[in-house]
């Protein structure tokens, strides 16, 4: 069974109070601020937090579209979840498909319905939206850490 | 600009260099209550989200293991609902105080712990309540003289 994730912060009911007070924070800017938040490249941000996050973008059109889609296609086997920042909407909003373990960079929605055809319905990856991999799963556990040296006082 | 980003702050991994996923082993997805959207009773998950960031800090495990925020939608479950991917295992009813177990037999072990398993898992991917009546509203959507002439009709 495949698991979709949607990123969708600020989309919704559930993010008033957080637009709300975004909105405000952005009108009160300066306009050179304000272009500055919203273009420029995005590996110039080195933290991934630049411009809007994906659920004022596409994120929301995103998750209703697959939701009527799959719906009207009659696809039980897919669970589709809204999830919150992955800290990753500066280089577009982020569709993670697990347990493939494969991160989809989305700028436009046509990208998103490609993902869907070829993906999520046709089981093959869309190689050129990649953005990042996960390991496959290894079926052991994560080797634990060394133990810290303590520090000669 | 102050942070507007407060809540996603308490992860680690605002600045994610593509090294980092190298050694990702699992990626958890915690369910918030999420009210519409959601169905389950997420009650709790506040306190399980920060023992399992706070017992992951601890052991040192955050660049393997990497904690976020979803709805499950799983209606009717006895929350809180998370999944470990990419494994696919999918819990729910762990409490604060079970995080422990949980990371010693899971995450280090590599076996899921049986007695927290979701057993009923739903894979439907049925449309909520709110984007199924914005459809109906929009499937139905009548003209104005089309909307007059109801009305006439209805008299």
């Amino acid at each position: 069974m495949r698991h979709v994730f949607v990123c969708t912060t600020e989309y919704g009911d559930h993010w008033t109070k957080t637009i709300a007070k975004k909105a405000a924070q952005v009108a009160a800017m300066n306009p050179e601020d304000r272009a500055k938040l919203l273009s420029g490249p995005a590996e110039e941000h080195a933290d991934g937090h630049r411009g809007l996050h994906c659920g004022l973008t596409l994120g929301g059109g995103i998750y209703e579209m697959y939701q009527h889609r799959l719906q009207a296609a009659g696809i039980s086997d897919v669970v589709v979840s809204p999830n919150a920042c992955i800290a990753q909407h500066a280089y577009g909003c982020v569709v993670m498909i697990y347990p493939d373990g494969i991160w989809y960079r989305i700028r436009e929605m046509a990208d998103a319905e490609k993902v869907l055809e070829q993906h999520i319905i046709g089981g093959k990856p869309v190689k050129e939206l990649i953005h990042r991999t996960v390991n496959p799963p290894t079926g052991k556990g994560v080797q634990a850490p060394p133990a810290r040296q303590p520090v000669a006082s | 600009m102050a942070n507007d980003h407060e809540h996603c702050v308490a992860q680690a991994w605002e600045d994610t260099p593509p090294k980092v996923l190298d050694k990702l082993r699992f990626h958890i997805f915690l369910c918030t209550d999420g009210k519409d959207f959601c169905g389950c009773e997420a009650n709790g998950n506040g306190a399980l989200s920060g023992a399992l960031r706070q017992e992951l800090a601890r052991r040192r495990l955050m660049a393997s293991v990497k904690v976020n925020v979803m709805q499950c939608r799983q209606p009717g479950t006895a929350g809180p609902v998370f999944v470990v991917h990419p494994d696919g295992v999918w819990y729910s009813g762990m409490r604060a105080e079970d995080v422990p177990a949980f990371i010693e037999e899971h995450v280090l072990g590599g076996k899921p712990v049986e007695r927290f398993l979701l057993r009923d898992l739903k894979p439907v991917t049925a449309v909520p309540a709110h984007i199924a009546e914005a459809a109906d509203c929009c499937a139905e959507k009548l003209t104005p003289e089309q909307q007059v002439a109801a009305l006439a009709a209805g008299r």
